[in-house]
């Protein structure tokens, strides 16, 4: 069977359950390999629950070594995916909390013009700063259901399952959050095209 | 007419409604044109969204990698030197051990080796010391300790001499379990 939450990449899970099996028995390459397979969703999923650039490759590369320290307690019968996703959802939540402690008022801003790309195009650019202003709108945990929901495309069960709730908690933070993403990009969509139009 | 709530347009516009729920909001909205645009909305935004959230770029998981590569070393480098850390503390407190064994070491030197070989060995000219009729155990005691024999492993000699009997030198050691017995009539010891 296929992963479908990589992306790009395509795993046999057969192949996934003998990388998992060799990095439990130290085997560096196999972590690696492992690494490699799953760092681009994990990036992901960090920099749109974190808003921030950096503080999302600082959660990224925590939620590896907590992989490479918890290994052991991983059963080779599950899946390394939702696995994943309940690690970095909950790395993502202590920086938040952490961030609430140390960010003054107003750093929200500066944190969406970091995550500018300077490679990107100016309305690429504009478009993805839009997201994560509409991602910024919403509360922690309908911000976690949406990411893993629309974004990342999981099944309500699944995303029940990785944040722990129960599945009509999880459509119900989902249809506000929904809701408050469309009046937000409804809003600014109207003004950007009006801005943008020649 | 009642409208179908924002809340469960959102829920149908991803497929998220049970099928039941589903159904009931098909039929309703094929009949109503405001929510079928309040819908389309709904449509636009996520599409809208989804479609400009972007990827990582390679630069962004090099770092990555790069993070983590150097925390993995620092941590492996912990974790070593924290082995050696504890191998070093263990010799120290098997050194201490020893030095402290070593100093309350029971009172055996090399001297004391003759002696017990001498006890042991059946020919060994040792003359059976002059009978007294009696000896006093503490007097002999004293003596031994006079010269030098507790040094030896030698804790007391005592002479037990009986009228009826040859006389037998007792010799008690640092090992309580240890104790010589001499009896001089057959050169013997027991």
């Amino acid at each position: 069977m296929a992963v479908p939450w990589m992306g790009q990449f395509m795993v046999e899970q057969g192949l996934l359950r003998q990388l998992v099996r060799n990095a439990k028995a130290g085997d560096a390459a196999s972590f690696e390999r492992i690494v490699i397979l799953h760092e681009r969703m994990v990036l992901r999923v960090a920099q749109r629950l974190l808003i921030n650039p950096e503080d999302a490759k600082d959660a990224a590369q925590e939620v590896f070594i907590r992989l490479h320290r918890t290994l052991d307690r991983f059963h080779d019968d599950s899946e390394l995916g939702p696995w994943l996703y309940r690690i970095t959802v909950n790395i993502c939540r202590d920086a938040m909390r952490r961030a609430k402690q140390t960010l003054p008022l107003g750093a929200a801003q500066d944190r969406l013009h970091a995550a500018r790309n300077p490679e990107e195009s100016a309305a690429a650019a504009q478009q993805y700063e839009m997201v994560l202003a509409a991602l910024g709108e919403l509360t922690q945990r309908e911000r976690e259901v949406i990411v893993l929901r629309d974004l990342e495309g999981c099944a309500t069960s699944e995303v029940a399952g990785i944040l722990g709730s129960s599945e009509t908690t999880v459509r119900s933070q989902l249809s506000t959050g929904r809701v408050k993403i469309k009046n937000y990009v409804a809003a600014r969509l109207g003004r950007w095209k009006h801005e943008t139009r020649p | 007419m009642k409208h179908v709530r924002e809340e469960q347009l959102a829920l149908y516009a991803g497929g998220d409604l049970a099928s039941e729920e589903a159904n009931t909001v098909a039929t309703h909205l094929a009949g109503c044109p405001a929510c079928r645009g309040a819908l389309a909305e709904f449509r636009d935004a996520q599409a809208f969204f989804c479609s400009s959230a972007r990827e990582p770029e390679a630069g962004e998981l090099y770092d990555v990698r790069q993070r983590l590569v150097a925390k993995l070393e620092r941590r492996t480098q912990g974790e070593r030197r924290w082995v050696w850390q504890l191998a070093g503390a263990a010799v120290m407190a098997a050194v201490i051990v020893l030095a402290v064994a070593f100093e309350h070491r029971p009172a055996v030197s090399s001297k004391a080796e003759p002696m017990v070989a001498r006890a042991v060995a059946p020919e060994l000219p040792v003359a059976p010391p002059p009978v007294q009729q009696p000896v006093g155990m503490r007097r002999v005691t004293a003596h031994t300790r006079r010269s030098g024999h507790r040094e030896a492993g030698i804790r007391s000699v005592s002479l037990i001499a009986r009228a009826d009997q040859p006389p037998v030198i007792r010799m008690t050691t640092a090992d309580p379990n240890v104790v010589i017995l001499w009896q001089s009539r057959e050169g013997q010891q027991q």
